[in-house]
């Protein structure tokens, strides 16, 4: 639940360039592989995690370029860190030029449920629903043969950098 | 950053009935399960969810009772799920009754820098969303099902009427 749009601004710098980090690291032939048929593909989970940005910012009445997560994902890694980047650099730039903190106590239709979410919850939930599949997908890159960084602390080839031994 | 208790443990709640959801889908045998030597277990990682509890309350001044973050791992998934449990219980009781909105401004030293008991909260939240996504596909990989978080999981879509997200 946000109050302050600079507190929204902070917390997304933090968590789009980690995600930007860990897209960074995706290869084209990592993005198919599929790990079980209940398992997302690197590729899907990425798209997912770009799409659901302009997915949530348009039902707040944002009107950034949309991504269609609908569409298969691209062939290219370099083409869905882009996607990821303008829709990012798209969603900050509106609420900056458009809302005020009293934005955020307005309340949307969200859920297709007849729920209504002020707009400091759906932020809220836009960070965590990102975080969620990111986590994922750190996983399944792991199992494509990739490194990941660390998000909230050192990732397992990182601890060096700290002088100690990877955490098991 | 929270700034009013209410706020923290109202997600809190939803935070942890899904996380305690997806514990609840653990197996024993699941628990030593190893996908890939740069991959952790889901018992590791359920165990890091249930230790970071203490390790990082504890900081800010907190002293519900919980295991030690070296514990380790039990071997039953009922003893992870018991002590997520009890330490997410001891969190919430004892900042119901210590803390006020405004100790969420209080600063304590938090792995080298000065974090905001509010933030402090916050990066709770996310670490554990963080690891726990991660629980859900050791989870698939061992061939248990996992419950949704944000939305419908695969199994779950055709409760809504709908066909399963690809």
């Amino acid at each position: 639940m946000y109050y302050k749009i600079s507190d929204f601004i902070e917390d997304w710098k933090y968590e789009s360039e980690s995600t930007i980090k860990v897209l960074g690291n995706l290869t084209d032939t990592s993005l198919t592989k599929n790990f079980g048929e209940n398992i997302r593909t690197p590729g899907r989970l990425a798209w997912h995690i770009a799409g659901a940005i302009s997915e949530l910012g348009h039902r707040m009445g944002l009107a950034f370029e949309e991504l269609d997560q609908d569409v298969p994902f691209p062939p290219t890694a370099k083409e869905i860190v882009d996607e990821y980047k303008l829709a990012s650099e798209g969603l900050i730039k509106e609420i900056k030029e458009k809302w005020n903190d009293d934005s955020l106590s307005v309340e949307d239709e969200i859920t297709g449920q007849g729920e209504k979410w002020s707009r400091g919850k759906t932020l809220g939930a836009l960070v965590t629903h990102q975080i969620h599949h990111r986590g994922q997908l750190t996983v399944v890159m792991r199992l494509a043969g990739l490194k990941v960084p660390g998000v909230y602390g050192p990732a397992k080839e990182e601890w060096v950098n700290y002088g100690m031994q990877p955490q098991e | 950053m929270y700034y009013k208790i209410s706020d923290f443990i109202e997600d809190w709640k939803y935070e942890s009935e899904s996380t305690i959801k997806i514990l609840n889908n653990l197996t024993d045998v699941s628990l030593n399960k190893k996908a890939n030597e740069n991959v952790r277990t889901p018992g590791r990682l359920a165990w890091h969810i249930v230790t970071t509890l203490g390790e990082m309350a504890h900081r800010t001044g907190l002293t519900f009772k919980t295991v030690d973050e070296n514990a380790p791992i039990p071997s039953t998934a009922k003893e992870i799920v018991d002590e997520y449990k009890r330490a997410s219980e001891g969190l919430i009781q004892e900042i119901s009754e210590k803390w006020r909105d405004e100790t969420l401004l209080l600063e304590d030293d938090m792995y080298g820098e000065l974090w905001k008991k509010g933030k402090t909260l916050g990066v709770l939240v996310t670490h554990q969303i963080h690891h726990r996504g991660q629980l859900t596909v050791v989870m698939r990989l061992a061939g248990l099902k996992v419950p949704g978080v944000y939305g419908p999981a695969k199994e779950e879509w055709v409760n809504y009427g709908m066909q399963p997200q690809e």
